[in-house]
């Protein structure tokens, strides 16, 4: 019996979101009908053109040009941002010195530096790949300055009344205490990178998402591409925080302080 | 050395100077070495500066840039607040609408761009529409998320004093949910400034984002380029500095803690 409420109300979980999406889809489509432009696609048009893309094999490439760009931004500036924003975090004076330097630079937004990237590297994917890491890099040595000045004092001075030396006082403590806060800088900054990257394939390169949505608006107007353009966009840019989100619950049961 | 040892006032002042300066000669330098004709040394782009204060285009532009802010932001708070309150306090409507708005979340502003086009034409209203939308879902979560990690003995007591659900709202919950609301509004006043710049880059023609890609355009001007950039950085700095006031005031008033 018991076993049959929780059934139903599962159920009741499920149905009741499709059913919202539902109605949206059917106001969107008599929006549509209703408008005499006919410029915008409804639904239905929308679905056409994902398969117009599928079967051209357009789509595919695009997703894979656009993450491309992503993995190569992201990687290089949290391989380069995080271990500086460690170092420069844990020396006070460091800290004191470069604050100013990356208070101004952080809010310059990363599409700004377009002029410069293609001064620097021409048109196509370096441009691109420079316009994430610029965008990734500021967020997330913040982050990580931020994540060891968070530190309790005792933890440090635990750890140094015990013995430790500088490389396991850094592999023993530090590294624990930062990792939580790190995971959840990283996963906003991918948010910005998948902005950055459809923003910078609009202005700087011809393959990516971006570009689709800026290609089917000027040949011709293809709007049902450009819906599902930005559809798969949205679609994407959600499974990379999901995955982000699972990362955060694996490794703060591992590594967080509360596990010691 | 350490993170942890208190630096005396005179190196609070020195570092940060020492910091700047070795930058910029390092800039000068490698402008010098390069021997490149495009990109400005810090001296042209000084100079730049002034030329575009003395033609009086800059306060414009930079007016134009934070009235577009103000507006498309202003309206996202107006609607974003009250409607987060609301999908936090009622959970089952969140369920409904959750999947919907997971899905139209990660979708980069600039993506709308086309469909702003065509809703709004060329011009200021294309650009607040884009800066709504950007600004807009961090609202809504972090409104969501504050409401629904208020503690229940709060709403329970409130409850017991007799409060109808409109004064709980505005009594017991707005408060208490009010820190985690204005870090989401902080982190969407960043985010909206980095929409203006990329918007008016392609859909409006004025503005900092617009003066950018226009020195670049006309004549190659990169040290007005250098300049523009640099100047979008310090207003993001100010904004993000009189938010953070904004806080410590807000936080002091309508603080739980404070209440009496």
């Amino acid at each position: 019996m018991r076993d049959d409420n929780a059934a139903r109300m599962n159920l009741r979980l499920l149905l009741r979101p499709l059913a919202f999406i539902a109605v949206l889809l059917l106001l969107w489509e008599i929006g549509i009908r209703r408008q005499s432009s006919h410029l915008l696609p409804g639904p239905w048009g929308t679905v056409e053109g994902i398969v117009d893309l599928v079967r051209h094999g357009l789509l595919l490439k695009y997703i894979v040009a656009s993450l491309f760009r992503v993995t190569w931004g992201f990687t290089l500036a949290a391989a380069l941002a995080i271990p500086l924003g460690l170092a420069v975090g844990w020396y006070r004076r460091a800290e004191m010195a470069l604050n100013p330097i990356l208070q101004i630079l952080r809010p310059i937004s990363p599409l700004a530096w377009i002029p410069i990237a293609i001064l620097w590297f021409g048109v196509g994917d370096l441009a691109a790949i420079f316009l994430i890491f610029v965008g990734c890099f500021f967020p997330l040595m913040l982050t990580a300055i931020n994540a060891v000045r968070s530190i309790p004092a005792v933890y440090v001075n635990a750890g140094r009344n015990f013995g430790l030396g500088t490389p396991s006082l850094v592999y023993r403590v530090l590294y624990p205490a930062v990792v939580p806060n790190l995971i959840v800088g990283l996963r906003i900054t991918l948010g910005i990178a998948w902005l950055v990257v459809v923003a910078a394939e609009m202005i700087a390169v011809s393959s990516g998402l971006g570009f689709l949505i800026v290609d089917a608006r000027n040949a011709g107007n293809r709007y049902d591409l450009v819906v599902a353009g930005m559809l798969i966009i949205g679609v994407i840019g959600l499974l990379l925080d999901l995955g982000m989100q699972s990362l955060e619950k694996v490794k703060s049961f591992r590594w967080g302080y509360s596990e010691d | 050395m350490n993170g942890f040892s208190q630096p005396g006032r005179v190196e609070r002042v020195f570092w940060p100077i020492l910091a700047t300066a070795l930058l910029l000669a390092l800039w000068c330098y490698s402008v010098r070495w390069s021997g490149t004709r495009v990109f400005p040394s810090p001296v042209e782009v000084e100079r730049g500066l002034a030329e575009l204060l003395r033609h009086h285009v800059l306060w414009g532009d930079i007016v134009d840039s934070l009235r577009r802010v103000a507006y498309g932001y202003g309206a996202a708070v107006a609607i974003g607040v009250p409607l987060g309150l609301t999908l936090g306090w009622y959970p089952a409507a969140n369920q409904v609408v959750n999947p919907v708005m997971q899905i139209l979340r990660p979708i980069s502003p600039i993506a709308w761009i086309p469909v702003a086009i065509i809703f709004f034409g060329v011009g200021d209203d294309a650009a607040v529409f884009l800066i709504f939308l950007g600004s807009f879902f961090p609202i809504v979560v972090a409104a969501i998320n504050g409401v629904s990690s208020v503690p229940a003995v709060y709403r329970h007591a409130g409850r017991n004093f007799g409060l109808t659900p409109p004064q709980l709202l505005a009594k017991v919950l707005f408060p208490a949910a009010l820190p985690q609301i204005l870090v989401g509004l902080r982190i969407a006043l960043g985010i909206a400034w980095l929409v203006v710049v990329a918007a008016e880059m392609i859909a409006v023609d004025s503005g900092l984002g617009y003066l950018v890609i226009d020195s670049r355009n006309s004549g190659k001007r990169y040290d007005l380029v250098v300049a523009a950039i640099l100047l979008i950085g310090v207003i993001g700095l100010v904004l993000d500095v009189l938010f953070r006031r904004l806080e410590k005031l807000r936080s002091v008033r309508w603080g739980f803690r404070f209440e009496s």
